[in-house]
């Protein structure tokens, strides 16, 4: 599983949505349950998914499947 | 499609439009009167004029997030550490996922030694935790003590947060109020010993001047964070809103001992006049003096026509006091959070007895 897929499985788990709902495009006014709370509950799934920790202003702003790929890229040190 | 929200500091004129933003997800807003008092905090000396009392998030002219920080002055060993005290979180349900924005601007706003949030719910607990703020170690904080004064009135909340119907609220407390009024009397039998030179008086916070501020010099010496209660401090606060105050001076033998704070909280959908202890606070000399003053205090709390009397925090030692007088008990899914900054505070506020937490801190009861 690449990045992309493993970022959206996530999401998918965390918001209870089906993968069809999420693709790069999707951003948190398109999931119903992306409240504050779910945020944190993403953020830190991600980090144990990949083991990395992201900054705190990073995790506060990344509110789009697009973004937040970008940002773990970043953080893997494949860009 | 949301837009994006801004997010920028809250300014006193944004005052209406964060008043719409509550009454659309129907949350009690703040006074505008209120408002202006927090801009007028003695604990603002040592904040400076450029401290920021809240963000918002603004998206086409409207307020659609809110995070008060009111500024607070604690003081340990004699020195003085300047709080910030998040209050009144709030966010327009399609904005909800910008929400951390806020949170991020309150947990690293650099001037302030400390952060508080007393009022973390099981949501602004998680969010606490996030940002690495801590549970306080109090025991048993979210243990509410209370006695009943009004048995019918109390059930009658009791019934109607059961969710069951106004009328059989008040109908099915008609029926059991006997039967309850026997259980509180019989809890309260006990008769609490008399001494003739130790007395609770009525007092205003503008006749309590010197004593009060000598009690206070001494007390910040010790190895315990205290809130401020300088005399300045108090009546800031309780100028807030003076009317729902009531403050008790205990003196012995004519000797200034300390005060007891109360504030008389009306609960609106429960239909319940509940009266709170804010503070307790003084040399008392020993538990005895205690016993005496707060079954004094019950007394003098039954003219005030409240249905409750309750308490919320403080250690240990005062609350084994409180519990002599058999008060009935419940939980709150409340229990306040804190960031130190320095790495001396972040060791020695791991110890129980370093706090005396009450709702005398943070914004608990402002």
């Amino acid at each position: 599983m690449d990045i992309q897929e493993k970022v959206i499985q996530v999401l998918v788990n965390i918001f209870q949505v089906s993968p069809d709902k999420i693709s790069t495009e999707t951003t948190s006014d398109n999931v119903e349950n992306w409240d504050s709370m779910n945020h944190i509950n993403m953020i830190l799934a991600l980090e144990q998914e990949f083991g990395i920790s992201y900054d705190e202003e990073q995790a506060v702003s990344m509110l789009s499947v697009g973004e937040i790929i970008e940002v773990t890229k970043g953080k893997l040190g494949l860009q | 499609m949301t837009t994006h929200p801004v997010l920028r500091e809250v300014q006193i004129n944004d005052y209406e439009k964060v008043k719409s933003l509550f009454r659309k997800i129907r949350m009690p807003s703040e006074s505008i009167e209120a408002w202006q008092s927090y801009r007028k905090s003695p604990a603002l000396k040592k904040a400076g004029k450029d401290f920021p009392f809240g963000w918002v998030l603004e998206a086409e002219s409207n307020i659609v997030g809110y995070l008060a920080n009111i500024p607070m002055m604690y003081s340990y060993q004699g020195s003085e550490v300047f709080v910030a005290a998040a209050r009144a979180y709030a966010v327009a349900p399609e904005y909800k996922s910008h929400g951390l924005k806020l949170a991020l601007k309150f947990f690293k706003q650099p001037e302030v030694s400390a952060l508080l949030n007393t009022t973390a719910n099981e949501h602004s607990a998680a969010v606490s935790k996030y940002f690495k703020a801590k549970p306080v170690p109090q025991a048993h904080y979210n243990e509410v003590l209370f006695l009943v004064y009004n048995s019918w009135q109390f059930l009658r909340a009791v019934f109607i947060k059961c969710k069951f119907p106004g009328s059989i609220a008040s109908g099915t407390a008609l029926f059991l109020t006997p039967l309850f009024k026997i259980i509180t009397i019989l809890k309260q039998k006990e008769i609490y010993p008399n001494l003739q030179d130790l007395f609770l008086k009525r007092v205003c916070i503008d006749n309590l001047g010197e004593e009060l501020d000598r009690l206070w010099v001494t007390k910040r010496e010790q190895k315990v964070f205290y809130t401020d209660r300088s005399v300045a401090m108090l009546k800031w606060r309780i100028n807030i809103a003076p009317s729902l105050y009531h403050m008790y001076g205990a003196y012995l033998k004519g000797q200034f001992l300390g005060y007891i704070l109360l504030k008389i909280e009306h609960v609106e959908h429960l239909k319940l006049k509940r009266c709170l202890i804010i503070d307790i606070f003084g040399d008392f000399k020993n538990d005895e003096n205690l016993v005496i003053l707060i079954s004094k205090l019950v007394g003098e709390v039954r003219d005030l026509k409240v249905d409750t009397l309750e308490i919320i925090g403080f250690p240990k030692a005062i609350r084994k006091i409180v519990k002599r007088f058999l008060p009935f008990k419940r939980i709150i899914p409340n229990w306040p959070y804190f960031k130190f900054r320095t790495q001396d505070m972040k060791t020695v506020c791991q110890n129980g007895v370093f706090w005396y937490m009450s709702l005398m801190d943070g914004d608990s009861s402002l």
